[in-house]
């Protein structure tokens, strides 16, 4: 079961791994898919989407005889990541309070020995 | 030669983008390939999927991304200002040709293509009818004036009743004119945003049904 990336979130990891170092292509898609399900032509629309909204620059530098791209966060990049650093804080804590309710609740129950029905168990299974 | 080739393949297949665009594309894909040492055809298919499919995929992003951007900075606030009809009808025809490489299940597609000509057919219908509607008045007016030259000789209150009528029908006419092209790329529009809704649904079950992985990013 996998959780599917949203486009804030993916602009969020692709600004983040620049903060540390300017990266090209082929190396952020690596990078991310370390973690990650992501098919190959994922990044080629969020680079897009960064460089239109001036979140990062690109420059070339040449590399066994061709160019390599080469993609560098701007100041409104790294702001933009702060932005979603917030709001993702924020998500992740939200989410986390309704899971560890419900996860807290079921091991009462367990460790009660009730047969009531819980989160846990689905509410159609018999 | 290979990587080349494939380039070429993709470029062939992006329709209704700028040459720039296209180039931007061809050279990522170019790099991405030397960078991952995709070096045979069957390497590059697997991980790009055939050049079809790439195309179809980068053509997809651009007609929805600008539908995004546009809904997530205008908020709640449906105050959309209408493409021109000529976009819109470009987004459709590149919905269109997504839909025709997009590997579904028969039954589906043909669902699919029902519902999506069904659409078109009643906006086609829409807009002739308007047309048609717009184009007769004209030619009512025109008659009418016509007539009017040949009475006012003979029957000079008749020809006049006729000149004024004629001339008023023409005057209606040129005014409701922006109305006209309101309804007509209203009617695009909605059109649009239909096709691309089922394009959306569309490319999530096939996603679902474990087809070539396109992540759907947005929403």
């Amino acid at each position: 079961m996998n959780i599917q990336l949203t486009s804030e979130v993916l602009d969020g990891l692709v600004l983040s791994l620049l903060t540390h170092q300017d990266y090209y292509g082929y190396a952020i898609t690596q990078e991310i898919q370390k973690k990650f399900q992501i098919s190959e032509s994922t990044l080629y629309p969020v680079l897009r989407r960064l460089k239109a909204k001036k979140w990062l620059t690109t420059y070339d530098q040449p590399f066994q005889g061709r160019n390599r791209r080469y993609y560098k966060i701007t100041k409104s990049g790294y702001q933009q990541f702060q932005a979603i650093l917030e709001a993702w804080k924020k998500y992740d804590q939200n989410i986390n309070e309704i899971f560890n309710n419900t996860e807290s609740e079921a091991k009462e129950n367990d460790q009660a020995g009730l047969h009531q029905r819980t989160q846990n168990q689905s509410p159609w299974t018999e | 030669m290979i990587k080349q080739d494939y380039i070429n393949e993709l470029k062939t297949n992006l329709h209704g983008l700028s040459n720039g665009e296209i180039n931007e594309a061809a050279e990522f894909y170019l790099e991405y390939m030397e960078d991952g040492h995709l070096d045979s055809r069957a390497a590059i298919v697997d991980k790009l999927g055939t050049p079809k499919q790439l195309a179809r995929k980068i053509m997809a992003d651009y007609s929805i991304k600008s539908d995004v951007s546009e809904t997530s900075t205008q908020n709640n606030h449906q105050e959309k200002t209408p493409k021109s009809p000529k976009t819109n009808s470009a987004t459709i025809w590149i919905i269109i040709l997504a839909l025709l490489s997009t590997p579904v299940t028969i039954p589906l597609a043909i669902m699919v293509a029902v519902f999506v000509f069904v659409a078109i057919l009643l906006g086609g219908v829409a807009v002739v009818v308007i047309c048609a509607l717009y184009f007769s008045a004209v030619m009512v007016g025109l008659k009418f004036i016509q007539i009017s030259s040949a009475l006012l000789v003979t029957k000079m209150f008749a020809g006049l009743f006729y000149l004024g009528t004629g001339l008023i029908i023409l005057g209606i006419a040129i005014l409701i004119i922006p109305v006209v092209y309101t309804v007509i790329s209203w009617v695009i529009q909605e059109l649009t945003v239909f096709i691309k809704f089922i394009y959306r649904k569309i490319s999530r079950k096939s996603n679902q049904n474990g087809g070539p992985h396109y992540e759907e990013n947005n929403h």
